[in-house]
């Protein structure tokens, strides 16, 4: 049984037009782990995720989710797969019952199981009292949030969020890391990105930090930015820090020669 | 247990999509009743009997069949169109995508879904043209089978249409410029050997023409085209055209960056 919940070997990727969006990027994230995705805008992140689950054509390399291979073995991978996707991506004249009920069914659960675990994750998200309405009249932050009921309602072993607080309140946000603390001190893997350096130093176990899509950095916000990074804009804020790793400064924590 | 999850997946598609087109059964099913309500009305009945018997039936017999087959077409060929290229526009196919949900699952659930309104509509337009007519369904049996086999081939057809179309004008473009007009020419309203040459023999390239041909020997035991042709050619054009559809969804064309 293998170990690595994903485990990247040689990820290329380029779009017409000839930009690569990945140029060999390996990549090895363990069971259980909180792992965080940092990187400018254009850095390749969302190809990384996309490469993973299915939403972007894979050129070279290789992918593996708990050791299968989810373009020969679907069933086997991508069923404990679960993706929170960075812009909205359902149908906005579909009931919200409906939306995850058929997701759950997407994934295999029987009808009479999708309908109950459709109910649970409601309840979990704080849409319970909307199950029947459609999703255009929803605010920003609650497509977030029904967006992260769709992700969870098979109960997945690896949880994928593409920038899943972007745009959210401070209220929406501290809701939405709770859960994702929650998640994963039940056994959940996740794999998030974020341009937050907060959210990555105050969650992540590790982060990778890519850069015109090579992996540059992967390693525990401590090493990366230093224990003693703050918020601040000064030398030790994050923001500093963070700039200074993608200029090709050392990490902060690492140890000098 | 695979066979139990993609059957579980499959269901939730067809479940979605037949939701969807009945959410607007007003739009999506009366039209075709209403159309074959009118020509059975004007053709069949104000200018029919002046036109005496064609094939061995009174006129109105002789269209009914292929105004039941126009609405089947129809309704399966835009049915898939439309949920797919929908599905695409709003970004819900990646729903599926991201599932452990093979190709040939969903191109099988869109083509299930275009059938089944196909069907639906067929029978309302058979349910109200009866009456106006002295017909007896002579071979039940071949008249299902066309009536499946050619809501299939024009649900893959659909599904085509739905996966390269870039705008909501190229979903009609096919329906209005190319299928109507095969229709119509297809032997719906008169046998082809009647028409002046080279029409009779061109009409021959015209795959509607054996398909109507064969419905009308289903319910009026009269075939005037091909005979046994409807039988060979009806199901290895769709089988191909199904084939075609699952390798555009299996190699992510128009759907994966």
């Amino acid at each position: 049984m293998s170990q690595a919940a994903i485990e990247l070997q040689g990820l290329h990727k380029t779009y017409k037009g000839g930009q690569p969006a990945l140029a060999g990027v390996d990549l090895s994230v363990p069971r259980g782990a909180f792992h965080g995705l940092l990187g400018p805008n254009g850095a390749g992140k969302s190809t990384l995720i996309g490469l993973m689950t299915g939403l972007v054509r894979l050129e070279a390399g290789s992918v593996r989710l708990f050791g299968h291979d989810p373009e020969r073995d679907p069933v086997a991978a991508r069923r404990r797969v679960g993706l929170v996707p960075q812009e909205v991506n359902f149908n906005s004249f579909e009931p919200i019952n409906e939306i995850i009920e058929t997701q759950a069914m997407y994934y295999g659960l029987p009808r009479r199981r999708a309908r109950e675990r459709t109910r649970v994750v409601l309840e979990r998200v704080g849409l319970e009292e909307r199950t029947t309405r459609k999703p255009w009249g929803l605010s920003g932050g609650m497509k977030r949030r029904l967006m992260l009921a769709r992700a969870l309602v098979h109960e997945p072993e690896l949880l994928i969020l593409d920038e899943p607080t972007a745009g959210l309140d401070v209220e929406a946000r501290r809701d939405t890391w709770a859960l994702l603390q929650e998640l994963n001190t039940a056994g959940t893997t996740i794999l998030m990105s974020s341009h937050y350096l907060e959210e990555m130093r105050d969650l992540c176990q590790t982060v990778a930090v890519l850069k015109e899509g090579r992996l540059i950095a992967n390693d525990t916000p401590e090493r990366l930015f230093g224990a003693d990074a703050g918020s601040g804009t000064g030398d030790q804020g994050l923001e500093t820090r963070f700039l200074r790793l993608l200029e090709g400064g050392e990490p902060e924590g690492e140890e000098k020669p | 247990m695979n066979a139990t999850i993609l059957w579980n997946a499959y269901q939730g598609l067809v479940i979605k999509q037949v939701r969807r087109f009945l959410r607007s059964w007003v739009q999506n099913l009366l039209p075709s009743v209403v159309t074959a309500s009118l020509f059975m009305l004007i053709f069949g009945h104000f200018v029919g009997r002046d036109l005496g018997r064609m094939g061995g039936a009174d006129y109105a017999d002789y269209i009914m069949p292929g105004l039941v087959l126009f609405a089947v077409v129809t309704n399966a060929y835009n049915n898939s169109t439309l949920a797919f290229f929908g599905a695409r526009l709003q970004r819900h196919i990646e729903e599926m995508l991201v599932a452990p949900m093979p190709a040939w699952l969903i191109v099988a659930g869109f083509a299930t879904a275009g059938v089944l309104r196909g069907l639906m509509a067929g029978a309302l337009v058979l349910l109200i043209a009866l009456p106006m007519t002295s017909l007896e369904i002579r071979h039940l049996g071949s008249g299902l089978l066309v009536a499946v086999l050619s809501a299939l081939l024009f649900s893959f057809a659909g599904l085509l249409n739905g996966i390269f179309a870039r705008s909501f004008d190229d979903t009609s473009v096919i329906a209005t410029f190319l299928l109507t007009p095969l229709i119509y020419l297809g032997g719906v309203f008169y046998p082809i050997e009647r028409l002046p040459a080279p029409w009779d023999t061109v009409s021959l390239a015209n795959p509607m023409v054996y398909i109507v041909d064969g419905f009308r020997y289903s319910l009026l035991d009269d075939g005037t085209a091909g005979g046994g042709w409807t039988f060979l050619v009806l199901p290895l054009v769709t089988a191909m055209t199904g084939l075609l559809a699952w390798w555009l969804v299996a190699r992510g064309i128009r759907i994966k960056p």
